[in-house]
């Protein structure tokens, strides 16, 4: 049987990657959440539409996730190391042309391929070493990590408009792109493991000693039903991620809350996360049940509040059920990527962590259309929320599927293992 | 004989002139001009309108205010009312009842609600780099319509604004003004700026600040975090050079336990092994 690596470290420097996978979080995912703070300068400085602006943030996510199978086989090849610092190198260097301002197309080269270039590349490696760093403690440990985002997102809000008012859009962009050259001293803390490549028994993987690489990626893991079936359930559930961030100002100013209040629901929604992030990632360590059992409980919960949102017409219901959204997102977000392990083992991780985050996107770009025509067929913005809840608990009925195959595979008792959450347990149950 | 004839004549001709309106046109009776007072406090007034005569039938009667119909006070009666409840000074203006007939043209009466012009909108403050264009604005509310004026404070003093660079234009319209300046100068430009609306009644002013940026002051920041990055980098670099000197790790380089015992077959090929158990 295949080990990627015979022991993680779990815990010891491992911490160290923690809080450099913290700040790489930070300083991708909440700079790209808080863009939104800049698209009315921008846009008056160009003298565009506003949805011609929003397609900066499009591209960005567009190329984040075409670049997410490219940085993983990157990291694969070269080391997880290398490719954040690259990624540094290119987020940085797409900030500070994008506060050149030439014109909009230059915008979306710099905004939109760089950066996103530059993000994907720094936050899949970021991902993968967590996960790689740990097993006992992993879900607590990526929790850790990816609570950075919220953190710094909240942080970023006012600290970006105090920029912009400081020193005007263009200087507030280059004092960001400076800001995320911390990008490379993260990567740069982003010890390689030493991995264990050869096989026990029979199959010496060096073949040939000079190109001996980490693993190639391994496209044959989509040809597995339980990677197909998990990655249906990611299509499922980006659209029904994706919708409500986008309906949940619109839905409450239709119901005459003012901007003031609105922007505060956004920012309970942020702190629950945050909180459900680092709740879920402790539950999820205390092994009472399967990864993907917690994951299945949190996606149907998720997609159940989404369908009563609509019962929501005050603002304190309002700011309850958000915050219960906010929560369960962050549950979800906390251990949806760990469970990738359960799925397909270590070794296989990074190349499934690139398709998953590759094929996932489509139901981010689908979702928010499809719900936008519908609130336009309905003329409520409710029917949003009733569309994502669904495409919510749909995909938790995916989950149980996964489940039930990986049970199958593994053939592990109804009894959930304490002590490892590796799917190569017994020896002769080794899947492969 | 004669002078006691002219007389009556005129009398009945200035009498004619009088009633000459109450005869042919009708007459309507309605408050007098006011002036509300200053502030956001004071009483109900009541706006009203007397038909005391006319020669036809009046069919209805509605209120008009600064030339425009107010909705929901078409009424039947002769005595007609328009309230304000809580006069604010955007109750001011000009206020028209008018009376139409069935036959014949409508009659109005005017009344005047004056107030001092109270500045419901300015830009507290605005940032704009050297080089480009700053805005500010004014609006107001009140009737009759202000006199705008722009000054600059400057340390306490109100000073008048110098245009001999020829970069200031200030245009307005009634109850609004703006003060545009091109070509900000980040010497002289910066400052306080402040409107001031006046008409008969009263007057009343409004400071916005002026910040202009300066374009290469976002260096500075970019310079200080670029130093926090290559402190930082520094002692990544000493760091590890002093755990492992002689031992950079190499991402090529296999390592990890090896069971097997096949290395000696291995002998030809170029391989690198680590000596671990």
């Amino acid at each position: 049987m295949e080990r990627y690596l015979s022991d993680p470290p779990d815990g010891g420097y491992g911490w160290v990657v923690v809080t450099s996978a913290f700040f790489i979080m930070g300083l991708t995912a909440a700079v790209f959440k808080n863009f939104g703070l800049f698209f009315l300068e921008i846009q008056s400085y160009y003298d565009v539409l506003n949805s011609t602006t929003s397609w900066m943030t499009s591209t960005t996510i567009a190329v984040f996730h075409l670049g997410a199978p490219l940085a993983s086989a990157l990291s694969m090849h070269l080391s997880q190391r290398t490719v954040i610092i690259v990624g540094g190198l290119l987020a940085t260097s797409g900030m500070i042309i994008a506060s050149l301002g030439l014109s909009l197309p230059w915008m979306y080269l710099s905004v939109g391929l760089l950066q996103g270039l530059g993000v994907s590349f720094s936050w899949i490696p970021a991902n993968s070493m967590v996960n790689h760093y740990f097993r006992r403690w992993r879900p607590i440990a990526y929790a850790i990590a990816s609570s950075g985002e919220c953190v710094f997102a909240m942080g970023f809000s006012p600290f970006f408009q105090w920029l912009i008012d400081s020193y005007s859009w263009q200087g507030a962009l280059l004092v960001i792109g400076g800001l995320q050259l911390n990008l490379c001293v993260c990567g740069a803390l982003m010890k390689p493991l030493p991995a264990a490549q050869t096989s026990i028994q029979d199959k010496p993987v060096l073949e040939d000693g000079r190109t001996s690489k980490k693993g190639t990626f391994q496209w044959s893991l989509l040809q597995r039903p339980e990677l197909l079936l998990y990655i249906v359930f990611a299509i499922l559930a980006a659209a029904g991620f994706f919708i409500p961030p986008l309906f949940l100002v619109p839905y409450a100013s239709g119901l005459g809350m003012e901007p003031y209040w609105a922007a505060s629901v956004l920012s309970v929604l942020a702190l629950a996360d945050l909180l459900g992030r680092l709740a879920c990632g402790w539950l999820a360590n205390l092994r009472l049940v399967r990864n993907l059992q917690l994951l299945t409980m949190m996606v149907t919960a998720l997609g159940v509040v989404l369908l009563l949102f609509p019962v929501a017409q005050s603002y304190w219901s309002i700011l309850v059920f958000a915050s219960l959204y906010g929560f369960l997102f962050g549950c979800v977000v906390a251990i949806h990527v760990t469970t990738i392990v359960d799925i397909v083992g270590l070794e296989g991780f990074d190349s499934a962590l690139g398709l998953f985050m590759l094929l996932r996107s489509s139901g981010g770009f689908v979702g928010p259309p499809a719900a936008g025509w519908l609130v336009d067929r309905t003329h409520d913005f409710g029917a949003s929320f009733y569309l994502s809840g669904l495409c919510l608990v749909l995909s938790g009925v995916f989950l149980v599927l996964v489940d039930r195959l990986v049970k199958k595979k593994l053939k592990l008792p109804h009894s959930n293992t304490e002590a490892t959450d590796q799917p190569t347990l017994k020896a002769d149950g080794a899947h492969v | 004989m004669s002078h006691a004839r002219n007389a009556l004549v005129m009398l009945c001709g200035v009498l004619m002139l009088r009633s000459g309106f109450a005869q042919n046109e009708p007459s309507i009776e309605s408050t007098d001009h006011m002036i509300l007072p200053i502030g956001y406090h004071s009483p109900p007034i009541t706006l009203q309108c007397n038909l005391t005569a006319s020669q036809t039938k009046h069919q209805d009667s509605y209120w008009m205010k600064n030339g425009e119909e107010i909705p929901d006070t078409r009424g039947k009666d002769k005595n007609t009312e328009y309230k304000l409840n809580k006069p604010r000074p955007e109750d001011s203006g000009e206020y028209m009842c008018v009376y139409t007939f069935e036959s014949g043209p409508p009659a109005n009466a005017t009344i005047e609600v004056k107030a001092a012009p109270d500045i419901t909108g300015h830009k507290r403050s605005e940032n704009k780099n050297e080089g480009e264009k700053a805005v500010l604005y004014c609006k107001s509310v009140g009737y009759p319509y202000p006199i705008w004026s722009w000054r600059k404070l400057d340390n306490g003093a109100i000073l008048d604004i110098d245009n001999s660079s020829g970069r200031f234009f200030i245009s307005s319209k009634d109850g609004y003004t703006e003060l545009s300046i091109i070509n900000l100068d980040i010497n002289s430009d910066p400052g306080e700026y402040e409107c001031n609306a006046t008409n008969i009644i009263g007057t009343s002013s409004m400071p916005s600040v002026l910040r202009v940026r300066s374009r290469l002051a976002p260096l500075w920041p970019l310079l200080g975090v670029l130093a926090e990055i290559i402190i930082l980098v520094l002692i990544i670099v000493i760091y590890e050079k002093r755990k492992k000197p002689d031992d950079v790790p190499d991402d090529d380089e296999p390592a990890g336990p090896m069971k097997t015992n096949s290395t000696n077959n291995h002998k030809d090929k170029n391989l690198r092994q680590r000596n671990t158990n």
